[in-house]
């Protein structure tokens, strides 16, 4: 894969463009963004209550922990996807690169044009393979040639060689593993600085399920990962740090999701600080 | 683990229980409906065919070569049955009818679908509707009453701007001072067809998977953007199909059309001038045919615009399949 130093730049506000923008190179390991004491409301319900994290630069981020806890819901509020939920509000700070990504003046659209994010189900668009890598570059503006943009993404996803004598077959008719290549390869197709996946390997089998880790392992030289999952030898396999959230009950018997621990993955695994987390990642319950 | 004691008894596994005689009798059914309607159809087309007959064989293939339409002797000669400028009265009422119909149209059902508020969705709904029940002679009287006239105006402008320009001024030449013809009627339709367009793309859109959209949205879509690129691929086959529901109306669309196009036989790049559809010259000349086989050529004309229908409903199953097959590959 070939250098991005031409990633989106430093500010999100509303007239921001690519044109000119250099992001400064990793810088391992800072923060990219961080949580601090974010709740995340559907209506009153509030469904995830007062998580503080950081999401470290060209990292992988694992999120774990019982269904039903929150985790889909955080991480949709990292690029502001829960904006388009009716009802559902974030309270506390989201930063990235330092800026409040819930600020007044920020728009939406700029966060995720740097936020992208990859869904459990695989979801290519009815339209061909290479349609779907470059509507992204085109809605973007992203100058170049497009032929070589749509190549590059997909040869980024590992999937080039498996489609490059049918791009102009449609999408949805590649297999499951390959239509999450094909939507990985579509989100960096427009080199967000960060990548949200959801339980991206759930509709996968093994064999797929690896390809698309040892992808993730890749890309995240040059991205920032995070990642929602339910399978814990994956979050111990591929991650650099691990969430840990629940749910929990409180004094008025109603279910919050709590991050419970954060920390680097070999430690969270193999020495776990809360009862509650060596409870889950030894299987006692959740 | 407890024991599970009111399971029912292990049945035969052979297609004889209550389930499968439900079926051959839904499958009957549905065969047999399916079949009346094909019946139906060959009926209406045989009956209808051995009406137009006489006329068929007397015009030849000058029916449908022939611009004129002479339904009288004339100084000894027969009379004279040229579908030709009913044909192109046909098609540029429904062209116009869409020109206006479809963008609008379209345009309502992504308001209903993506930003319309609740509560504003079911009032715009209701007008909608209340649109479509309204009788096509009542918007055939308003068109002659209001419409037509409120247009020469703007017709009579549209020819003293553009009139001048080459080739593309002929298309607004001098209009009748009626305000009846090919556009006063192609509008008339184009408003009694948007309901029906509207109604259907709108059920189309609302299929759209929210995954899509959402997928678009993480992108970086605007809500344009968006709409572009999850909802119009997903929704080609069944816009089309609703457009396709739409132009089979306006072609088929007799009595406001009859009232409001000015009645004459000609073909004319004018679109101001008036002219007459295959349609709208059945319903005007049915009382009177002339002299025989005038009712034949009138039934005739009948025929070819069911052939025509047949035929264009056919070309559009066709693209959609080709493009869902593009789209969303073989299996869809
Ligand atoms: N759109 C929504 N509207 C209202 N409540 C919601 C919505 N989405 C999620 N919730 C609620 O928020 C809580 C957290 O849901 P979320 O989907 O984030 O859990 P999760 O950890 O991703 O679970 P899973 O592992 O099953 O995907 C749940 O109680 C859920 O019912
Ligand atoms: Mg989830």
């Amino acid at each position: 894969m070939t250098a991005t130093n031409d990633r989106p730049a430093v500010h999100i506000d509303a007239g921001w463009r690519h044109d000119g923008a250099e992001r400064q190179p990793a810088d391992g390991g800072a923060a990219l963004m961080e949580l601090r004491d974010v709740s995340v409301f559907y209506g009153d319900y509030e469904a995830v209550r007062g998580a503080t994290l950081p999401v470290r630069q060209n990292e992988i981020t694992a999120m774990i922990g019982p269904s039903g806890c929150g985790k889909s819901t955080i991480l949709r509020a990292l690029n502001r996807m829960n904006d388009l939920i009716r009802g559902a509000r974030v309270t506390g700070t989201i930063t990235y690169l330092g800026q409040d990504i819930y600020a007044r003046d920020v728009d939406p659209i700029q966060v995720r044009r740097q936020i992208g994010m990859v869904f459990q189900k695989p979801n290519p668009f009815p339209k061909s393979i290479y349609e779907n890598v470059a509507y992204g570059i085109k809605i973007n503006n992203i100058k170049g040639n497009m032929d070589d943009m749509v190549e590059e993404a997909l040869t980024g996803a590992a999937l080039w060689d498996e489609v490059k004598d049918k791009l102009k077959t449609s999408g949805m008719a590649l297999s499951g593993g390959q239509q999450q290549r094909l939507c990985i390869a579509r989100t960096i197709a427009i080199k967000p600085a960060v990548i949200l996946m959801d339980e991206p390997c759930s509709a996968l089998d093994p064999i797929a399920t690896g390809r698309i880790e040892d992808l993730m392992y890749e890309l995240c030289k040059q991205y920032t990962i995070v990642i929602v999952t339910h399978n814990m030898q994956q979050a111990a396999r591929v991650s650099h740090h691990t969430a840990f959230f629940t749910a929990e009950v409180d004094e008025k018997q109603v279910r919050h999701g709590r991050l419970v621990e954060f920390g680097e993955t070999g430690r969270i695994f193999t020495n776990p600080k809360d009862p509650r987390t060596e409870g889950y990642i030894t299987g006692r319950f959740g | 683990m407890t024991q599970i004691t009111d399971r029912p008894p292990a049945q035969p596994l052979t297609a004889r229980g209550r389930g499968a005689a439900s079926d051959r009798a839904f499958s009957a059914v549905s065969l047999a409906a399916g079949a009346l309607v094909l019946a139906i159809l060959v009926l209406i087309l045989v009956t209808t065919l051995r009406e137009a007959w006489p006329a068929l064989k007397y015009a030849g293939l000058g029916f449908v070569t022939s611009p004129s339409w002479v339904p009288l002797e004339v100084d000894g000669a027969g009379p004279v049955y040229g579908a030709l400028s009913f044909v192109y009265g046909t098609t540029v009422v429904s062209i116009i009818a869409l020109i206006f119909a479809v963008p609008i149209s379209i345009g309502i059902a992504l308001f209903l679908t993506e930003l319309a508020p609740t509560r504003l969705r079911s009032t715009v709904v209701t007008v909608i509707d209340l649109l479509a029940s309204i009788p096509s002679v009542v918007f055939g009287l308003w068109g002659i009453i209001v419409v037509g006239p409120a247009l020469v105006k703007v017709y009579n402008g549209l020819h003293g701007a553009l009139g001048d320009i080459p080739v593309l001024g002929s298309l607004f030449g001098e209009p009748v001072s009626s305000g009846r013809g090919f556009m006063t009627a192609g509008m008339i339709v184009a408003i009694m067809i948007i309901p029906i367009i509207t109604s259907i793309t709108r059920e189309v859109f609302a299929t759209v998977p929210d995954a899509d959209k959402q997928a678009a949205y993480a992108l970086g879509a605007t809500q344009w953007e968006m709409i572009r690129g999850a909802v119009f691929p997903h929704s080609f086959g069944g816009m089309v199909g609703a457009v396709m529901l739409g132009l089979g109306r306006a072609m088929g669309e007799t009595i406001a059309v009859a009232l409001t196009i000015g009645a004459a036989t000609q073909i004319t790049p004018n679109l101001f001038a008036a002219g007459n559809t295959l349609a709208s010259v059945i319903a005007l000349n049915f009382g009177d045919p002339g002299v025989p086989p005038g009712r034949s050529a009138l039934i005739a004309l009948g025929v070819l615009l069911f052939a025509i229908t047949v035929v264009i409903n056919y070309a559009a199953a066709v693209v959609v399949r080709r493009a869902d097959v593009r789209m969303k590959g073989a299996s869809a």
